[in-house]
């Protein structure tokens, strides 16, 4: 007897799945309750921006503090440099003598966004430009090369 | 004293410090010098932490746009704000020190070791201690978002970057904290809920599970050897009353219980009903005197709203973690062109692998069980010498972070202008 398999009557196989079908019940449930935590909607500021008319530019260059980033214009031609540290996300400030510095851990970047002190990994990333009715967009999210630049017809001379 | 059983039994469930103690303690564990009675500091922090935080509750408002003005109010226009938000802050930072003084008296005590009475198993209070200190850490860090002020939001931007260099997971986490990609209105809120209900009660829990297994140990290791000098010298004695239901006169006869060694040495012991409460009474009362002063004396700081374009220069993290960023800094180094970035190691790797040495110690500590509950054991000399060697290089590091890093995180004398120490409670 002691070796037979143990018998599945009607009894404990109902009970067998009272108690598989809770547990299922149970963890769908709690997973269902743990993905609402993860949304599927961000309310965050859009990654592409209308940041003005080309004009509003000055020669050199320009911090945007809403979007965290540097314009940079050199007569007709423009460019846009993330502020963003690529070390842990603080905003970098202008350097004496051109390239950029981070106030957290001191990473320093050049001129062209390469990593050249500091713990940052990685350069900070030209974004894309271009120009949707009359005002400049940038994308926050894209990366274009360091020369990669858009050239836009200005009326009137840069200020 | 009750007069019929029921009497008896019902003053004892009524009477939570009857129960919640045995009724006898020895008097070793009720020294001050064998624990500094720095687990019941804790606790009591915990609870300052609780009722100061309760009232903060009905004054601040866990929005993005409100957040900052509620705390700027309570700071300047509440009756009293400031002092209640003081011995708040005051009782957190105290809260995360007493926690880990208490860490290390264990540790140098060797109170977690595996040999005790029949019965006892103290590496699991170890365990829960560890959870505890985690927890210790997440109130903290949580409650420093909660003011939205500069220092708060770059702080725990870092912080939750910090969390995103974990491998596979690291992004996940950091957008399960965040509830999205930036430090924003889902990250306070998350961050608002964690600390006022999931972390405090998960510390509640857990603080109950921790004292009633000290009981389930037979009490504190600094009392094993008590008993064992008493169980050499005793002979089959009637029993004693020494539990709680026979110390009100509601059993008669013996268990295993009642005769067990505590039952035996009434001379090395004390009754729990007043001593233990008594002490546990004046540490209290220092620990809120303590805090209630300082929160009057220093003011907690408020910087200006958070603003994510500008980064104050250094950027800091709170002081408790400033030995893992100053340790961030000095590993991160670069060979020719490539980084070595120090945030995985000092930020990640490191931390991990302090906590999971810390929970596996109590199964890597060799000694003998005459080591349990002693302050400095020479079996253990080596491991509470290196343990201590790299405790001071912690203290060492978090005072360089604190005191000597200014603007870029280069080295700043206290005294120097631009130093910014300030900053620091
Ligand atoms: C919220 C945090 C904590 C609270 C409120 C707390 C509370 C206490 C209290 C009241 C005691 C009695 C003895 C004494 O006061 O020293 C105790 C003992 C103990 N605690 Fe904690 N504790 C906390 C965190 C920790 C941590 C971080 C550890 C270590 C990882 C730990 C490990 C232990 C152990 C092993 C004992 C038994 C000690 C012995 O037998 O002598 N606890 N705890
Ligand atoms: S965040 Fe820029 S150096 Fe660390």
């Amino acid at each position: 007897m002691k070796d037979d398999p143990p018998e599945t009557t009607r009894r404990n196989l109902l009970w067998k799945s009272v108690v598989a079908g809770t547990g299922l019940g149970l963890l769908a449930t709690a997973l269902a309750w743990a993905r609402s935590l993860s949304p599927k909607v961000l309310y965050e500021p859009p990654t592409k921006r209308r940041i003005g008319p080309p004009g509003r530019f000055p020669e050199g260059r320009t911090f945007l503090s809403e979007e965290r980033i540097f314009v940079l214009r050199q007569g007709n031609a423009y460019r846009a440099i993330s502020a963003v540290c690529t070390h842990l996300g603080c905003t970098v400030g202008e350097a004496d003598g051109g390239g950029y510095h981070c106030p957290c851990h001191g990473s320093f970047f050049s001129e062209t966004g390469t990593n050249e002190a500091g713990p940052a990994p990685r350069p900070l990333p030209w974004l894309p430009l271009t120009v949707t009715g009359g005002a400049l967009v940038v994308d926050l999210e894209g990366e274009v090369g360091p020369d990669h630049r858009l050239e836009v017809a200005v009326e009137g001379k840069p200020q | 004293m009750p007069r019929t059983p029921r009497e008896a039994s019902e003053a004892v469930v009524q009477n939570f410090a009857l129960h919640a103690f045995p009724a006898r303690i020895t008097k070793r564990a009720l020294s001050w010098l064998a624990t500094g009675w720095l687990g019941t500091a804790s606790m009591h922090l915990f609870v300052i932490l609780t009722v100061t935080g309760l009232v903060l509750m009905f004054l601040y408002v866990p929005s993005v746009d409100r957040a900052y003005d509620s705390v700027k109010d309570l700071q300047y226009v509440v009756a009293f704000g400031s002092w209640i938000r003081g011995t708040h802050r005051i009782a957190a930072h105290l809260m995360v020190v007493a926690v880990v003084l208490h860490l290390v008296r264990v540790f140098l005590t060797g109170a977690y070791k595996r040999e005790g009475p029949p019965g006892s198993f103290r590496p699991m209070n170890w365990w829960l201690g560890l959870a505890l200190l985690l927890l210790t850490f997440g109130l903290s860090f949580t409650g420093y978002l909660l003011p939205w002020d500069q220092l708060a939001y770059w702080a725990v931007t870092v912080g939750t970057q910090i969390a995103a260099a974990a491998p596979l997971i690291g992004e996940d986490l950091r957008g399960l904290l965040l509830g999205g990609t930036t430090v924003g209105q889902s990250a306070l809120i998350r961050f608002y809920v964690l600390h006022c209900f999931v972390l405090p009660m998960a510390t509640i829990f857990l603080v109950s599970w921790h004292f009633w297994r000290i009981r389930k140990d037979g009490g504190l290791a600094v009392a094993d050897r008590v008993g064992d000098a008493v169980k050499a010298r005793a002979k089959a004695l009637p029993p004693k009353p020494g539990k709680t239901y026979t110390l009100m006169g509601s059993t008669e006869g013996g268990t295993v219980q009642v005769e067990t060694p505590v039952a035996l040495m009434e001379e090395e012991s004390e009754s729990s009903v007043p001593h233990v409460v008594r002490r546990g009474f004046v540490v209290f009362l220092v620990t809120f005197a303590l805090c209630s002063l300082l929160g009057l004396l220093l003011h907690a700081p408020l910087e200006e709203a958070a603003n994510p374009a500008v980064t104050p220069n250094p950027a800091k993290a709170p002081w408790y973690f400033l030995w893992l960023q100053e340790l961030v800094s000095i590993l991160t180094f670069r060979i020719g062109d490539t980084v070595i970035d120090g945030t995985l190691i000092g930020g990640i790797l490191l931390p991990g692998l302090i906590v999971t040495v810390l929970a596996a110690w109590p199964f890597l500590d060799r000694s003998p069980a005459a080591a349990a509950g002693v302050w400095f054991h020479r079996t253990r000399r080596r491991q509470n010498v290196i343990f201590l060697v790299l405790l001071l290089a912690a203290v060492v590091l978090t005072i360089i972070g604190t005191f000597f890093r200014g603007p870029y995180w280069g080295w700043v004398w206290p005294w120097d202008p631009s130093s910014p120490v300030h900053t620091f409670f």
